[in-house]
């Protein structure tokens, strides 16, 4: 398989991936970018004991994280980021919400939505993208996330219970 | 989304469902492309870091170099100065 085959076989996938983490087009646009980069250095390393499909799941949703944690590491004073000080307050923020998913009618529900999910850890985050915007099965997840299907579950069910808590705390 | 929490998931992960998927621009490829070509150019910052380290290492040769010279000639004029007269002569 080609480069270009393979850009052309995952690329709505990985950019509709990202969008779901940061919620706007150019930062999507530059995951999506370093994404391909990232499967063009490693392709010769690729072990196939996973599918294509699995390997850039996972090359995509690293990317996204460490995207976030940039960008939240930007906003991060010297001395907290040295204390680990008042992490909670820097959470991921999208610089301006922009979700070309989304109706425009219905970005303020959206907004509210994605900003609950961008509290959640990484893991509880990406469970609730895949399995309820990406409408990724219980297996498909398990896989891309290297979990079994009990420990998914219980991801899941932690996510959702957090998720509520922390709409309800927001109104 | 109303008050009650169960409601409140089930309308939650229904308006997630809804999310429609997004075609992407079409220069991304392009784009992708440039980025990766880039990446193979030595960033010019790195070229000014090893140009610095070796103005450096250079102008520290050249140091150590004329130093060693100088307390060279030093030493050849403490020789000179000696005589071959004895005080208890």
């Amino acid at each position: 398989m080609t480069f270009d085959e393979i850009y052309y076989e995952h690329h709505k996938m990985v950019f509709n991936l990202a969008l779901q983490y940061v919620q706007n087009i150019e930062d999507a646009e530059e995951i999506t970018q370093d994404v391909f980069i990232k499967v063009f250095d490693n392709i010769d390393s690729f072990n196939k004991q996973a599918s294509v499909k699995t390997w850039i799941y996972r090359i995509s949703i690293n990317q996204s994280l460490d995207f976030i944690k940039a960008k939240n590491s930007q906003k991060r004073s010297f001395l907290s980021s040295i204390f680990s000080l008042n992490d909670e307050k820097f959470k991921f923020e999208p610089k301006n919400f922009n979700h070309p998913g989304i109706e425009l009618e219905q970005k303020e529900s959206y907004q509210k939505i994605f900003d609950a999910i961008n509290q959640l850890s990484d893991n509880q985050k990406t469970v609730i993208i895949l399995m309820k915007i990406e409408d990724r099965s219980q297996a498909e997840t398990a896989e891309i996330m290297n979990l079994n299907i009990k420990a998914l579950e219980s991801l899941f069910q932690r996510a959702k219970k957090n998720l509520e808590i922390v709409i309800n705390q927001k109104g | 989304m109303n008050s009650s929490s169960k409601t409140d998931m089930k309308q939650v992960f229904e308006h997630l469902e809804k999310i429609k998927i997004v075609e992407p621009n079409t220069n991304l490829y392009s784009q992708a492309l440039h980025k990766l070509n880039r990446q193979n150019i030595i960033p010019i910052y790195w070229v000014k870091a090893a140009a610095c380290i070796g103005i450096l290492f250079i102008s520290s040769e050249f140091y150590i170099f004329y130093n060693q010279k100088n307390n060279k000639q030093d030493n050849a004029e403490y020789v000179s100065i000696t005589n071959n007269i004895l005080y208890n002569e």
